[in-house]
């Protein structure tokens, strides 16, 4: 692991243009390269360049990739993804016969929707029956026995429409229709001759075999329905593998396409260029080497200063680290050549969080959950990211195992204190009776813990901000800026005076001369920051005069003063909410403590509050604590070095996000 | 009394993500790449309608797919209905009472189409909502009634009966069902003006906004489609109308119905109010060719649901915390439910994509 940025080079290169689909794919198959469009060439070389090569149709091969998708889905299959892609799978693309091949299969699953839904149809109309029969409302049927002259083939043909019943026993029929069909199905048998039964038993019997035959033929259907729904799934199940197979030409097409739209073309060779982490830079010539067979002239740009801001950046944190990159991103991409700010932000993170919700049971249940939902992710690759998503349930697990690590040094267990504290009992301090000899005897001490705490990840961030500035020999900002020297020496005057009325027990401020000295100087220091700039780095000024520079940095000197006192001031106050979470979940715990243990409670109430004052707890509590966290990282921590003007990474690989 | 804030803010953030996210469009594009009905289904699924993609892999009709959207639809006004209190939320139970009024429609449709035309209809009482949506109302009567009278006995308790007197079978044979369902409209707008009329401050302004340019919009269309299209004779027209809005009352409108059905003009009638309409239509309104006037009544039709649209759309942009929000998002919703409906149909008969956009828009 690199603790700054992954170092990058620009490839340029130059290959035969008959040897440029090899290299798209060796490219591909290698997904270290990030292209970069060529169109800062000066004109009368950019005209020598033809437009990029037609492309195969975009969007056609998107949407079959989509069909393709949503058979599988239809089929309750899972979906293909980047894993699958194999370069050397990749064959020519016709899309007129994929989309033919998926038009055919799609109508043959229609067709057989169409045979399901007549049975579904059927189904409806004689459940509709079957619920009048059961509820004994038979005044909605209408049941006849009877005569015909015609057969039962006419019979059952004519009255097919009204979703009727018919059984056939020694030249009798009997048949089942609705009521409300009554008068149209009079009219059809009538027209059949038909000639109903006067024998009461004949038409009781009629009547209890039609009964009969109507549940027979509710589970015939049903059957049916579920055998075709099975077939549809099967049909595509079948099908997969040359599913999936067409799914992955189709994608590897889609990504070569994307290579080559940065391509330019002369009339034998083909010209691009991108950026390369260094470490893989030999892959990448040697790559291009094998796939031109030598013929080919690459070229390296290496990194300079002035070029910081369009340089994309790459950073390689462990995989334990993983669920606290997406917290950087979501923020923003630091520049390049910076300090990689995940393996910081996960301490950050981590050690607020244990600080707020320090409970070795909660703790537990909160690794459970986080587990539970971990693994459920892992059985259901299909199911979509919700609020929770996958990095949130790893993130859980994280959580859980530093709150039961806050719980042993705490001494808290579901919010009793039944275990010994390795620190201190944060019960009994909040409580006001402490154990005496410990270090800690009342809440202002857990505040005082918690400013100190604030005060060193504000110099973490102080440090890291210094380093990157060294790195890029940004002397203006490193001395003069608000979170350079001048800003620290004043955070640290501050600091003083205000440990100072601390330790006077709040009566009076130890100001020296020195403290004065080193305020006038830091002040001083952010007044002559601009104009520092402007006279030592010659590409700052944009045109800007000297004169204006300095009437610029005389107006904004008060603002910029008050900025910095007040920022510093409400960042390290701002850790007060630590210990005020920390408080809070205590006093909530000892609140239902109390609750369950008042005279008269019976057992079972006093578990039952005792449960839910701990789920309300973990869920309210955790939530809260897990939201602070990540604010005071992304205000309090962040705004000391992190700059978001960094592009990300992102080279064209087998693995590249599909863009739906 | 509680503000506009607390009683809005929570559930018009809600409804206020839920509209962004069908105003994206995403699905109605998807949705037309679809290459079949079983592909579009997928599509379905993958964008929540879980319920309803599993209809169709359970019964493959896709008017069961349409029954399980509607209940949807009528699911979200349920939750809405319960997230307000009062006269907010008797505008929303009359809102829900459109779609009941829509239910017992079909079933009348159903019933006339047996008794009148005997066409069989054990089939399609599946596609017919069965569950309560306002009223407590037996539809298992109603669906099972053979004569006019148990269609009425059916709806006693409600004010449905109350509008079905009015009408007895030998007048719908003769007649059909449109001056029955005209009625029952009416009778349901007057409602909707009712619940308007009874809220208060902004509410108030916003929802008898919305339902008068409504009003106006439908009066508008009725007088085009019938009184143009269809020449229907002057007294049948004026009493189609719904009697509120400012185009009920309009001198120009009455104009219009006494004028001779061949002579009428269209363009006079949303001069006024529509000139850029009006501009439009000048010419072509005066061919008597049934294709053209197919067309120009479509395009008429579309102009002023494009009106209807924008209102919805400023309503979005105006004030945070009134009735409006909820208004526009069951608009929306309805909006988004026809569009489903319309793709998915188009799916099924193999029209093509650009068709039915063609349409949809």
């Amino acid at each position: 692991m690199s603790l700054f940025t992954e170092n990058m080079r620009m490839i340029t290169a130059v290959v035969i243009e008959d040897k440029s689909d090899a290299v798209i794919k060796s490219l591909l198959e290698l997904g270290a390269l990030d292209f970069v469009q060529i169109n800062n060439l000066p004109p009368e070389q950019m005209a020598r360049l033809s437009k990029n090569r037609p492309n195969s149709n975009k969007a056609a091969i998107e949407d079959a990739r989509h069909r393709i998708d949503n058979l599988l889905r239809q089929g309750k299959r899972p979906l293909p993804s980047s894993k699958m892609l194999k370069v050397q799978d990749m064959n020519d693309l016709n899309i007129m016969s994929y989309t033919s091949f998926l038009n055919k299969f799609s109508a043959s699953l229609s067709a057989l929707k169409d045979e399901q839904k007549s049975y579904s149809q059927k189904l409806e109309a004689m459940l509709e029956m079957k619920s009048y029969v059961d509820e004994n409302k038979k005044e909605y049927l209408d049941i006849r026995t009877g005569k015909i002259t015609s057969n039962i083939e006419v019979l059952e043909k004519r009255l097919s429409e009204f979703g009727s019943l018919i059984i056939q026993k020694d030249g009798i029929f009997s048949t089942m229709t609705l009521s409300r069909d009554s008068a149209n199905v009079s009219q059809v048998l009538e027209m059949l001759g038909w000639e109903e039964s006067a024998d009461s038993k004949l038409q009781r019997d009629g009547s209890l075999a039609v009964i009969d035959k109507l549940s027979i033929e509710i589970m015939e259907c049903t059957q049916k329905k579920e055998e075709i729904e099975e077939q549809v799934a099967e049909k595509i199940q079948e099908q997969e593998p040359k599913l999936l197979e067409m799914w992955c030409n189709l994608r590897l097409h889609e990504l070569s396409d994307q290579i080559r739209s940065y391509f330019k073309y002369t009339n034998n060779t083909t010209l691009f260029s991108g950026w390369v982490p260094t470490k893989d830079a030999n892959k990448v010539e040697t790559a291009i080497f094998s796939a031109t067979d030598g013929q080919c002239v690459i070229d390296w740009t290496d990194v300079t200063d002035s070029i910081y801001e369009t340089i994309p950046v790459a950073m390689k944190s462990p995989k334990i680290f993983r669920p606290f990159e997406k917290l950087v991103s979501n923020y923003g991409t630091p520049e390049y050549g910076s300090i990689n700010p995940t393996p910081f932000v996960a301490a950050a993170y981590l050690s607020m969080f244990l600080l707020m919700f320090a409970d070795l049971g909660q703790g537990f249940i909160l690794f459970l959950i986080g587990l539970g939902m971990t693994i459920n992710f892992k059985k259901n690759p299909m199911k979509p990211d919700g609020i929770i998503n996958r990095g949130v349930a790893v993130l859980m697990i994280y959580l859980g195992i530093v709150s039961m690590i806050g719980g042993i040094i705490f001494g808290s267990c579901f919010g009793y204190p039944i275990i010994h504290a390795v620190w201190f009992n944060y019960h009994e301090v909040v409580q006001g009776h402490p154990l005496a000899g410990t270090p800690v005897q009342s809440v202002m001490d857990i505040l005082g813990i918690c400013i100190k705490y604030g005060i060193i990840i504000i110099f973490i961030g102080l440090g890291i901000n210094w380093i990157n500035l060294l790195r890029k020999r940004r002397w203006g900002e490193f001395l003069f800026s608000r979170t350079g020297v001048s800003g620290t020496i004043m955070y640290l005057a501050g600091l003083y005076v205000a440990f100072g009325y601390v330790r006077s027990g709040f009566v009076s401020f130890s100001f020296n001369n020195w403290i004065t000295i080193v305020l006038i100087s830091g002040a001083i220091g952010i007044l002559i920051k601009e104009p520092f700039i402007w006279l030592t780095d010659k590409k700052s000024r944009h045109g800007k005069s000297f004169s204006s520079v300095v009437s610029h940095a005389l107006g904004m000197w008060i603002i910029e003063l008050l900025e910095t006192f007040i920022s510093y001031m409400s960042n390290t106050l701002s850790f007060l909410r630590v210990a005020g979470m920390g408080i809070a979940h205590v006093s909530l715990m000892g609140a239902f403590e109390q609750l369950s243990t008042i005279p008269g409670t019976h057992t079972f109430a006093g578990i039952a509050i005792f449960v839910a004052g701990n789920v309300l707890v973990i869920t309210l509590e955790g939530l809260s604590a897990g939201i602070q966290a990540l604010r005071l990282n992304y205000y309090e921590f962040f705004s000391k070095f992190f700059n978001g003007t960094g592009i990300a990474y992102s080279p064209v690989s087998l693995r590249s996000a599909d863009h739906k | 009394m509680k503000s506009s804030v607390s009683t809005y803010g929570f559930i018009n953030a809600k409804l206020k993500a839920k509209i962004g996210n069908i105003r994206k469009n995403e699905l109605e594009d998807s949705l037309l790449k679809a290459g079949s009905l079983v592909e579009a289904i997928g599509i379905l699924r993958e964008h929540g309608y879980i319920q309803a993609a599993d209809t169709f892999d359970k019964t493959g009709d896709l008017q069961m797919v349409e029954l399980s959207l509607l209940k949807d639809v009528i699911s979200d006004y349920q939750s809405v209905k319960n997230l307000t209190t009062d006269y907010p939320k008797q505008l929303v139970t009359t809102l829900l009472t459109k779609l009941e009024v829509e239910n017992i429609k079909n079933i009348i449709r159903l019933w006339y189409s047996s008794a009148v035309h005997h066409r069989p209809i054990t089939y399609r009482t599946s596609y017919l909502i069965k569950e309560k949506i306002v009223n407590n109302i037996n539809y298992v009567s109603l669906i099972n009634a053979i004569t006019y009278e148990n269609i009425i006995d059916s709806l006693k308790s409600t004010w449905y009966a109350q509008v079905l007197k009015k009408f007895d079978f030998e007048i719908i044979a003769r007649d059909g069902l449109f001056e029955l369902e005209t009625e029952l409209d009416k009778y349901w707008y007057r409602l909707y003006m009712d619940s308007c009329n009874s809220l208060s401050g902004d509410d108030k302004i916003v929802a008898s906004k919305i339902a008068l340019t409504e009003i106006n919009l439908k009066n508008l269309l009725m007088l085009v489609r019938y009184g143009w299209f269809h020449k229907m004779e002057a007294s049948k027209l004026a009493n189609s109308l719904f009697p509120m809005g400012n185009v009920y009352s309009d001198k120009n409108t009455l104009d219009y119905i006494k004028t001779t059905p061949k002579s009428r003009q269209p363009e006079l009638l949303v001069r006024e109010k529509f000139p850029i309409l009006a501009d439009k239509i000048k010419d072509i309104t005066n061919n008597d060719n049934k294709a053209t006037m197919i067309n120009q009544t479509r395009f008429i039709e579309r102009f002023l649901l494009e009106e209807k649209r924008k209102i919805y759309q400023r309503i979005l942009g105006g004030k945070p915390f009134t009735i409006g929000i909820p208004l526009a998002y069951f608009y929306y919703r309805e909006e988004q439910y026809y569009m489903i409906c319309g793709i998915l149909g188009g799916k099924y008969y193999g029209v093509d994509s650009e068709k039915i956009k063609g349409i949809l828009s």
